[in-house]
């Protein structure tokens, strides 16, 4: 399963720290602040996975001996899937493609700032993807559908309570 | 200018048209604000004052959910740059209960990344998502499902548990994979009370949508892994799923870049091996099915697209744990030599992890493959490297170890981490004694991993390598190995043709003496290990050696022993081989003495003595052979048990008069009869004993006990005579308990004080009115009895220890006379000084005519001066806590009065005293 998906940018900043594990909050940013700086120090000629014995983290171990670190680095930012032996390593590097390609598909040329300023619906989008650490859905197109059938919904509703508030204001 | 040029860019990104709605301006100015930080304290100072603007916000009672949705987003940010927002998590609870969808959504998400280990939060969730887990809206649904993949705790499920047994079965297949991934969560944390639900599982194994059944794996995966015995019968369903897959009957939106649900394949896979491990029934199902997906996946790979590579590198994790078949196996290890030999870093990691398991089953697979997998070593991947090593670990064997091993010391070379580094040299040693053909190889190995990394060796190990070099004797003694002697026969027999007389022993022996003879002349800094190895075999065996002459060796031993460079545990061993050398050789070396000279002076007692024993030996020619003999770890002493040689003596001394040895065993019962007898002889005794000791014990203890016990208990009677009869008739009643104490003269501070104490308390009655006059008689008792004054003071503090009834009395009284030497004395108060004085110098002279003992009068006076002084302390109390100046010219009266009374005591008191003397 996968236990934990972070995207850090360059300089070490979390733009979205998710766990499908529980962790104290005072341990998360330690964790990734730990993950980051593996990753950082590996230049992109090296494999895009390595196991848990690269760092020490009693977080980590409480997660199960067979931890592996499955990441991609696009432009300025850092995409790391913390899994464990259940996950193959290459099918992880293809789900963290469908993962920003959906991105990319919502935002339209994703960049970092996207990340900053919808946090919210990176969130979703991620949910669509992987839930409780499951893969869920491996097609972006579909992602995406779901993704526009909540924004549709809550247009709807909105709308609808408007109205609801603008016949109320007629009865007044 | 470039900065703020970068500024400028930013700014121009922030006003970005994809922003949402519902971000404020101010959200947005402190997003900006947070990009433009150019040190991470400025960013927790702007995130602190956001979090005060916000907590300003939470105490509002009526926020509009727009407005609270767009708090809980700002706290989302706040929270992940790492800052504590635990007063707001109410808010996110708030929010996940609106209607409206888009801020439920919000809610639910900021509570199940806040609150993920908060248990009473947790609780006050269960509510709003038991709700909307019965909505009619399936968008509510699923995301109450998602937040329960992240909230829930073991306490929790069966609040919410039959609700999503109902919602698998839900007509859309979203929710059936979210209440799939609740069921996941659950089952992860309790499995037991899940597995009953196993049956509802199963069926999902048939859902119209594949993604679902997708989902249902994962939790076929984690039974597969703890319980494969019970998920066996399903067996036949994964491989008909697998077959569906690969024909290629999906619809296409389960494809990713043309190949068939790889992810869902991979798990299928996985499940496959866990069920197929050591059972070779199920194990020949799943054969035909694992070579096709191998086959399918090909095409993949041809391709370029990891997920095809992906789903080949499981087929060859499967087939090697699956029942083994040579022909799978084969393809198998086909398809792991095109990982490696691939370009991609990934794609030779995973190939060489594929190896690294495939080898324990299938040791040929790596054959074709060396050169490549020990080419990795050279890559600049650490990670590549690592997995590398493992697998070489694996493949080593009597053929390859000389190669392997020595570029597994070239990769250490390079190694920084030192922990790794240990772990790797001792496991290289281990295999160069595992796999090692060649003891001349060995020998050399080993001193090539000592020269370099002498310092990271177990010493434990380092000393097992030296006995089996030195000792030689394993090649003559264990059959086994003759024919590695005969090798090593033939090897000497080509380097030297005089060598070749030798038996194989001998000749290892003369090749490592020279090895290492060669070493000590080197003069390198090398890791002490590896010198103390080369120092003892020098010792030993250099005799044997033929590059060098003893005297070349030990001339570079001497050198050795002077270098700054080795340790002194080195230094010691150094000098003992030395020893050997001379003794062994009979040649003689000058500077010897001047190493004996410089070193029996030594800090380190071990080369001092070595220094010592050096020197007697050679001082004892004859006897050099008998101590160190050459070769002398082969040759067994033979120790004679008996001492027979002594018998003679034996005899003589018993003809002597000496008594006969008792063995141990006769020795032990008559120690057991002695102390019988003992031990009846006590209960004899006891009573006789008894009477003596009475009659001895008051002789034994010492004279001065006695009387100071007397003393106390006088004192005690005392006291209680004291403390009923008038103040005159008690001072007279103590002169006589203490004249018999000022015979010591450490007690007599301590009693004087107990019965001034005593005094104290009577007299502080009477004499609370005539308080002022005592700080005269204080200053008289200052000039007077300067020395008694401090042990007085000292005296009052243990007299508080002592007697707690007394306690308050005592710190007033110890107080006051420091206060009161301070105080400025009246004029009336002056003259009565003067008066005193004269009395005092009478009273001086006295003392001085009278010590030891001092005069009762004189102790009387002290008492009652002191007495009088401690009466100070009620006053002192009074006057200062009255403030106003009237109380003050009140309190003077009164001491002009109290002054002349007491005067007229103290007199009469002197007068007493005088009388008596």
């Amino acid at each position: 399963m996968i236990f934990s998906v972070l995207i850090v940018n360059n300089r070490g900043k979390p733009r979205l720290v998710k766990f499908y594990v529980p962790i104290d909050e005072e341990k998360r940013l330690p964790l990734v602040g730990a993950i980051y700086d593996v990753v950082s120090q590996r230049s992109d000629k090296m494999c895009n996975f390595f196991d848990g014995n690269h760092l020490e983290n009693e977080e980590l171990k409480k997660w199960g001996s067979d931890i592996k670190f499955v990441y991609r680095h696009f432009a300025t930012l850092y995409f790391i899937f913390v899994v464990d032996g259940t996950e193959s390593e290459l099918g992880m590097i293809d789900l963290i493609q469908i993962f920003v390609e959906s991105l990319d598909l919502h935002f339209e040329n994703v960049c970092e700032l996207d990340l900053i300023f919808h946090l919210d619906k990176v969130h979703q989008i991620l949910d669509q993807v992987i839930s409780g650490g499951l893969i869920l859905e491996t097609d972006p197109q579909m992602i995406m559908n779901r993704i526009k059938e909540q924004d549709d919904f809550s247009k709807q509703t909105k709308k609808e309570s408007k109205k609801k508030k603008k016949k109320k204001g007629r009865r007044k | 200018m470039s900065q703020t040029y970068i500024n400028k860019l930013n700014y121009q990104d922030f006003v970005n048209p994809n922003k949402p709605n519902y971000i404020t301006k101010e959200f947005e100015k402190l997003i900006r604000e947070i990009g433009d930080c150019k040190s991470k304290l400025d960013e927790d100072r702007l995130i602190e004052q956001q979090i005060i603007k916000l907590k300003k916000f939470t105490k509002k009672k009526k926020i509009k959910p727009k407005q609270q949705s767009e708090l809980v987003l700002r706290l989302l940010f706040c929270q992940l740059l790492g800052h504590d927002v635990s007063f707001a998590h109410i808010l996110a609870i708030n929010s996940s209960q609106e209607s409206n969808l888009f801020y439920k959504f919000i809610g639910y998400l900021a509570a199940s990344i806040f609150i993920s280990t908060n248990e009473d939060l947790q609780l006050l969730m269960i509510n709003s998502i038991q709700k909307d887990l019965k909505s009619d809206n399936t968008l509510a649904v699923s995301i109450a499902l998602t937040t329960i993949t992240k909230i829930i705790t073991v306490d929790m499920i069966p609040a919410v548990l039959s609700n999503v047994l109902i919602l698998l079965k839900h007509q859309e297949p979203l929710i059936r994979k979210k209440a799939l991934t609740a069921m996941y969560t659950f089952l992860k944390q309790s499995p037991e009370s899940i597995l009953k639900h196993q049956k509802d599982f199963e069926l999902m194994l048939d859902d119209k949508d594949i993604s679902v059944t997708g989902v249902a794996l994962d939790l076929f995966l984690f039974i597969s892994k703890t319980k494969p015995k019970t998920i066996k019968h399903l067996v036949v369903s994964f491989v008909e799923i697998l077959n569906l897959i690969i024909s290629g009957k999906l619809p296409i939106e389960y494809d990713y870049r043309e190949i068939h649900a790889p992810w869902i394949q991979i798990k299928l896979l996985k499940i496959l091996s866990y069920l197929g491990q050591d059972d070779p029934n199920t194990s020949r199902e799943i054969y035909q099915v694992v070579q096709l997906v191998l086959k399918e996946s090909e095409i993949g790979f041809i391709n370029g697209i990891f997920a095809g590579h992906a789903i080949m590198h499981e087929c060859i994790k499967t087939i090697t744990k699956l029942y083994p078949s040579t022909k799978l196996l084969e393809l198998a290890s086909i398809a792991a030599g095109k990982f490696v030999t691939s370009y991609s870093n990934n794609l030779k990691y995973l190939g060489i992890t594929a190896l690294t398991d495939l080898v324990l089953v299938y040791p040929e697979a790596t054959n074709k493959h060396q050169i490549i997998i020990v080419d990795c070593l050279e890559d600049p991947d650490e990670t590549l490297k690592r997995k590398t090593i493992e697998l070489l670990f694996r493949i080593t064997n009597k053929s390859n170890i000389s190669f392997i091993v020595e570029k597994m010391l070239s990769y250490l070379k390079t190694q920084k981490d030192q922990k790794y580094k240990t772990s790797l040299v001792s496991r290289i040693l281990k295999l160069a004694e595992e796999h090692g053909t060649n003891i001349k190889w060995y020998i050399l190995t080993i001193n090539k991993i000592l020269q370099i990394f002498g310092d990271l060796v177990n010493h434990d190990i380092v000393y097992n390598i030296m006995k089996l070099i030195s000792e030689g004797s394993l090649l003559e003694d264990e059959e086994d190995e003759e024919d590695e002697d005969d090798e090593e026969e033939k090897e000497s027999g080509k380097e030297g043709s005089q060598l070749t007389k030798y038996d194989g022993n001998t000749a290892l022996k003369i090749f490592s003496v020279n090895i290492y003879a060669e070493i000590i002349s080197l003069k390198k800094p090398y890791p002490n290990i590896l010198y103390q190895i080369s120092l003892w075999v020098a010792g030993e065996y250099s005799y044997l050696c033929t590059n060098f002459t003893t005297e070349e060796i030990m001339v570079n031993v001497v050198d050795l022993i002077n270098a700054f460079y080795i340790s002194d545990e080195t230094r010691a061993m150094a000098i003992t081989a030395l020893t050997k050398m001379v003794s062994h050789s009979g040649k003689y070396l000058e500077q010897i003495d001047t190493i004996i000279q410089k070193y029996s002076t030594s800090r380190n007692t071990d080369i001092r003595q070595r220094c010592f024993e050096m020197k007697g030996i050679l001082q004892l020619p004859n006897i050099i052979d008998n101590i160190l003999p050459p070769d002398s770890i082969n040759t067994d002493i033979e120790i004679d048990t008996n001492l027979e040689f002594l018998n003679e003596f034996v005899e003589n001394s018993l003809k002597n008069g000496g008594k006969k040895y008792i063995s141990k065993e006769e020795r032990i019962k008559m120690e057991n009869e002695l102390q019988l007898g003992i031990n009846e002889n006590k209960k004899k005794s006891k009573e006789l004993r008894f009477e003596a000791y009475q009659s001895n014990n008051p002789q034994q203890s010492s004279t001065w006990r006695i009387p100071q016990q007397n003393i106390y208990e006088r004192e005690v009677n005392n006291n209680q005579i004291s403390n009923t009869i008038e103040i005159e008739n008690s001072i007279s009643l103590k002169v006589s308990g203490i004249s018999q104490r000022w015979t010591e003269t450490g007690y007599s501070g301590f009693k004087e004080n107990e019965n001034q104490n005593i005094e104290n308390k009577k007299e502080k009655g009477e004499e609370k009115n005539t308080n002022d006059n005592n700080q005269n008689n204080q200053n008289n008792n200052n000039n007077n009895n300067n020395n008694n004054q401090n042990d007085n003071n000292d005296n009052n503090n243990n007299q508080i220890n002592q007697n707690n009834n007394e306690k308050i009395l005592d710190v007033k009284s110890f107080r006051f006379n420091r206060i009161g030497s301070k105080e400025p004395i009246l004029e009336e108060e002056n003259k009565i000084q003067e008066k005193n004085l004269n009395n005092d110098n009478n009273n001086n002279i006295t003392t001085i005519k009278q010590k030891p003992p001092k005069t009762e009068e004189e102790l009387k006076r002290e008492k009652t001066v002191n007495a009088l002084f401690n009466g100070v302390g009620s006053v002192r109390t009074s006057r200062k806590k009255s403030k106003s100046q009237k109380v003050n010219l009140n309190s003077k009266h009164i001491t002009k009065n109290t002054i002349e009374k007491n005067n007229e005591k103290v007199e009469n008191l002197i007068d007493l005293g005088s009388e008596k003397n």
